[in-house]
């Protein structure tokens, strides 16, 4: 299981347009040297951020990219889910559509419980909160139990 | 976070070892009672073989078992040992790699996920899965 480079490229260049002053459009080029990121990837991303509604495309020579909708509308599931598909799949199906009998019917509960559990972040979590490094009270308790939020 | 096949298959293939046991389970068994592809069930079993999960017998009433209880195996041992860590961002070249300022939270995000998912997988044991006691 993993977090795709693509979801996480894909956060961060939203967290960057979302710290833009202003909310002034980014070129692509410079959203891709401020994070680091592989230009022509990014650029593919961005399309599928702009297909889901996530951000909006600028023309012009101060143009480039802004978020379609207010950072704290936005949630780090709903980025995921444009680039990347359902938060969690197995076999590549969403859980609710596989089937089990005998000894592995309790396991379709496992992969629904570990959808909720995923779920329970990032859906919680806007862009704004992760930029201003703010938690909901709950993902908060869950980050002091465990120390989440220094950097290994 | 995307399981793969072969996890699940994997999990399915232990429940049935451990449904049996200490019975000697063969390969086309298997692949029959959870419908899976035989070739598929071969490879993925060799897999727990090495994991450590089941020991093979060769010869006519060869076929697989467990090597541990099965409330002594998590699904989150299953899932690492076939999908390798639950969370982990694919490498980029170093020096590429950017978690400076606006994504500075992001890395202790991806482990807060982790740490979620890993509540989950490692609370349940295939001895919990064939009970069906596997709670909210």
């Amino acid at each position: 299981m993993r977090v795709s480079a693509k979801a996480d490229y894909a956060v961060r260049a939203c967290a960057e347009l979302a710290s833009s002053p202003h909310g002034d459009p980014v070129a692509a080029e410079d959203l891709a040297t401020g994070q680091g990121l592989p230009s022509s990837f990014l650029e593919r991303i961005l399309g599928d951020l702009r297909r889901g509604g996530l951000v909006a495309s600028v023309r012009g020579r101060s143009g480039g990219f802004r978020l379609a909708r207010p950072s704290g509308e936005i949630t780090l599931a709903e980025i995921i889910r444009a680039v990347d598909g359902p938060l969690v799949t197995v076999r590549d199906e969403r859980p609710p559509s596989l089937e089990y009998e005998g000894s592995a019917a309790s396991l379709l509960d496992v992969w629904i419980a570990l959808r909720a559990s995923v779920r329970s972040v990032l859906d919680e979590v806007t862009l704004a909160a992760l930029v201003a490094g703010e938690l909901p009270a709950h993902v908060r308790e869950m980050a002091a139990h465990e120390d989440a939020w220094t950097n290994p | 976070m995307h399981v793969s096949a072969k996890a699940d298959y994997a999990v399915r293939a232990l429940l049935l070892l451990a449904e049996h046991a200490p019975e000697v389970v063969k390969v086309e068994q298997l692949a029959v009672e959870q419908d899976l592809p035989q070739q598929y069930a071969e490879g993925i079993l060799n897999d727990l073989r090495k994991l450590g999960f089941v020991t093979s017998r060769r010869g006519a009433h060869g076929g697989y078992s467990l090597a541990r209880e099965a409330r002594e195996i998590a699904v989150g041992d299953v899932v690492r040992g076939l999908d390798g860590p639950l969370v982990t961002v694919r490498a980029v070249p170093p020096g590429r790699l950017t978690y400076d300022g606006v994504a500075r939270h992001l890395p202790a995000l991806w482990e807060l996920t982790d740490q979620r998912l890993r509540e989950v997988l490692d609370g349940v044991t295939l001895d919990d899965l064939l009970r069906g006691a596997v709670g909210a």
